[in-house]
């Protein structure tokens, strides 16, 4: 618990730039003095290279890659009435000079896994079986369905296990669960009705057709307001996620929280989740400047109370609120330095909640994790530079935002930005 | 507390003239500015821009006529119904500002960021409050207390 409170301290300290003494992860921290690559809009760390794979693809979420290299991109919105993008790369160099569009889907989760191409949309998970060809044949095959459409965290994302379990995030419709939504000083609802179809990883089998999220579905984790990034940890065997911390304390209790909290507060959480597991949303949330799990002002919380419920876990570690983290990925490759292997790159879209006070986030971020999928130091700063303007006051002037993120089979990261007409990044290393 | 606070605004309103210019931007930055962003821009995907006319995605409804944004502005995007899909959040009703507090917003987001339409008065509010209980269709639009 303390060196999550000292990890969270020095975050919130160091908005911007990589955290200072960790050896372990150092070659994987950007140089602040460095600038950001004006060709390709965002900066790594030294000895990395960052090369545009596509650019102007629509609205990308979610990415995956294929075994031979291929990528699949989800689109929140249909481009020519198709919402996923495949591309290939046909001579090596690093862009893609392939791209079609297929699919009457639109959403965020997409995902590779045993031969199919699996695609979260926001009422329904489905799945191609990948043939030689770019893009697949035919129909797709409905897997998990039955979700409540919703407006608000609406992204249905995806992880597997290696036991043959799909498991997809159900984020909530309300910021808080209050009586009135988003209303100054309306109470939390008690008990939570949205914890019943919503607010948790519910888990499937990954192979079976036409599933029920109420009548196959198991609600493996609850409490959880919005997970976009989830993955499975393979070194671990484990579900992490990284949860979307809510919303605009001071607007809705100012006699509590001043700006300069409600930017900070509440921290994004990192957790390592077992079946059973509770996070406490909407009746708590994570101080991380105080390392202290809070009752929420909804319910009955004055932002100095405790939460005593010991269901509620605390985060392996918490992230500067407001950050918005929208993708994990698992490094298991062998081309990015020793330090790498086994630990979490996250993308952080970046906030809107911090106004009045500038954004944050907009970033990917590397934490180091041991063997047994513990931080084994503090988290870095791996690429930055995406808003293009330091500090960034509005969101919609940033230039990129991170979204998506995916191996592939050389070890290589790719990263997908939702603005900026929707580019593709892919990030190698040659540093040894 | 609130109370005083709607005191205090009402103080300011009283006391000179220019309060009411004053007390525009002050209710933006208390209850719109997170979601819409001191540059009334908005956040993609999440909550729309506020102006220019052209930037929106159609018709503004900020700067169109003053009854409708009223209503908008009292019953927030849920009770009005919006599009699938357009926007991710709900804005809530603000239905408990006042109606000089209101004006003074409405005025105050009809001409900056872009937009160039005319005030809103408190009268203009009180009709719109007048509006929605006579229709019956909402039965929670009480006289605005303040913030």
């Amino acid at each position: 618990m303390m060196r999550i409170t000292l990890i969270a301290m020095a975050a919130a300290l160091s908005m911007s730039g990589p955290m200072s003494g960790t050896a372990l992860a150092a070659g994987l921290a950007v140089d602040p003095a460095q600038d950001a690559d004006p060709d390709t809009g965002i900066r790594v760390p030294a000895g990395f290279t960052a090369t545009v794979v596509a650019d102007d693809l629509g609205v990308s979420r979610h990415l995956a890659v294929r075994d031979n290299g291929d990528i699949y991109v989800a689109l929140r919105r249909q481009v020519d009435g198709a919402g996923i993008v495949a591309l290939r790369d046909t001579d090596g160099d690093g862009a893609a000079d392939v791209m079609e569009r297929f699919g009457d889907v639109s959403g965020t989760g997409i995902a590779i896994h045993d031969g199919y191409l699996y695609f979260g949309g926001d009422t329904q998970v489905v799945r191609w079986r990948l043939s030689d060809a770019l893009v697949p044949d035919g129909a797709p095959e409905p897997i998990a369905g039955g979700f409540v459409a919703q407006r608000a965290h609406a992204a249905k994302t995806l992880a597997f296990d290696g036991a043959g379990h799909l498991y997809v995030n159900v984020g909530v419709p309300s910021n808080a669960c209050q009586e009135k939504i988003r209303t100054r000083g309306s109470p939390g609802r008690q008990p939570c009705d949205e914890l019943e179809r919503h607010g948790g990883i519910w888990q499937f089998d990954a192979a079976r057709a036409g599933q029920d999220q109420v009548a196959d579905g198991r609600l493996y984790t609850t409490g959880i307001r919005h997970a976009v990034a989830i993955a499975w940890n393979p070194v671990a065997d484990s579900l992490y996620l990284a949860m979307h911390g809510r919303d605009q304390f001071s607007q809705l209790f100012p006699e509590m929280y001043d700006d300069r909290a409600n930017a900070e507060l509440p921290a994004e959480e990192f957790h390592r989740i077992g079946r059973g597991a509770n996070l406490g949303w909407p009746y708590t949330y994570y101080d991380h400047l105080r390392g202290q799990r809070m009752v929420a002002p909804e319910y009955g919380g004055d932002r100095q109370t405790p939460a005593d419920n010991p269901a509620y876990q605390d985060p392996l570690v918490a992230f500067p609120g407001h950050w918005a983290p929208n993708a994990l990925m698992f490094y298991t490759g062998d081309m990015f330095p020793e330090a790498a292997r086994g630990g979490a790159f996250i993308a952080f879209h970046g906030s809107w909640n911090r106004a009045p006070l500038p954004q944050g986030g907009y970033n990917v971020v590397f934490q180091p994790l041991d063997a047994r999928g513990d931080p084994s130091g503090d988290w870095v700063v791996f690429a930055d530079g995406f808003a293009g303007a330091d500090p960034l006051n509005s969101p919609r002037d940033a230039q990129y935002r991170p979204t998506g993120l995916a191996q592939g089979p050389d070890g290589a990261l790719y990263v997908s930005s939702t603005v900026g007409g929707g580019r593709i990044w892919r990030i190698t290393y040659e540093g040894r | 507390m609130r109370a005083a606070s709607a005191g205090l605004a009402l103080a300011v309103w009283l006391a000179a003239p220019v309060g009411a210019q004053e007390l525009g931007p002050a209710v933006y930055a208390d209850h719109c500015l997170t979601c819409h962003q001191a540059d009334g821009g908005g956040v993609p995907f999440l909550q729309p821009p506020l102006g220019p006319p052209e930037a929106m995605d159609g018709p503004s409804l900020v700067v169109g006529p003053v009854a409708p944004l009223v209503e908008f502005l009292l019953l927030g995007s849920a009770a009005r119904g919006q599009a699938a899909g357009a926007w991710g959040n709900d804005m809530p009703g603000f239905e408990y500002l006042s109606d000089d507090e209101l004006a003074a917003v409405a005025t105050y987001i009809r001409s900056n960021f872009g937009n160039d339409a005319g005030p809103v008065a408190p009268a203009d509010v009180a009709d719109g409050r007048r509006h929605l209980r006579t229709a019956g269709d909402n039965d929670t639009v009480g006289a605005g207390t303040g913030r």
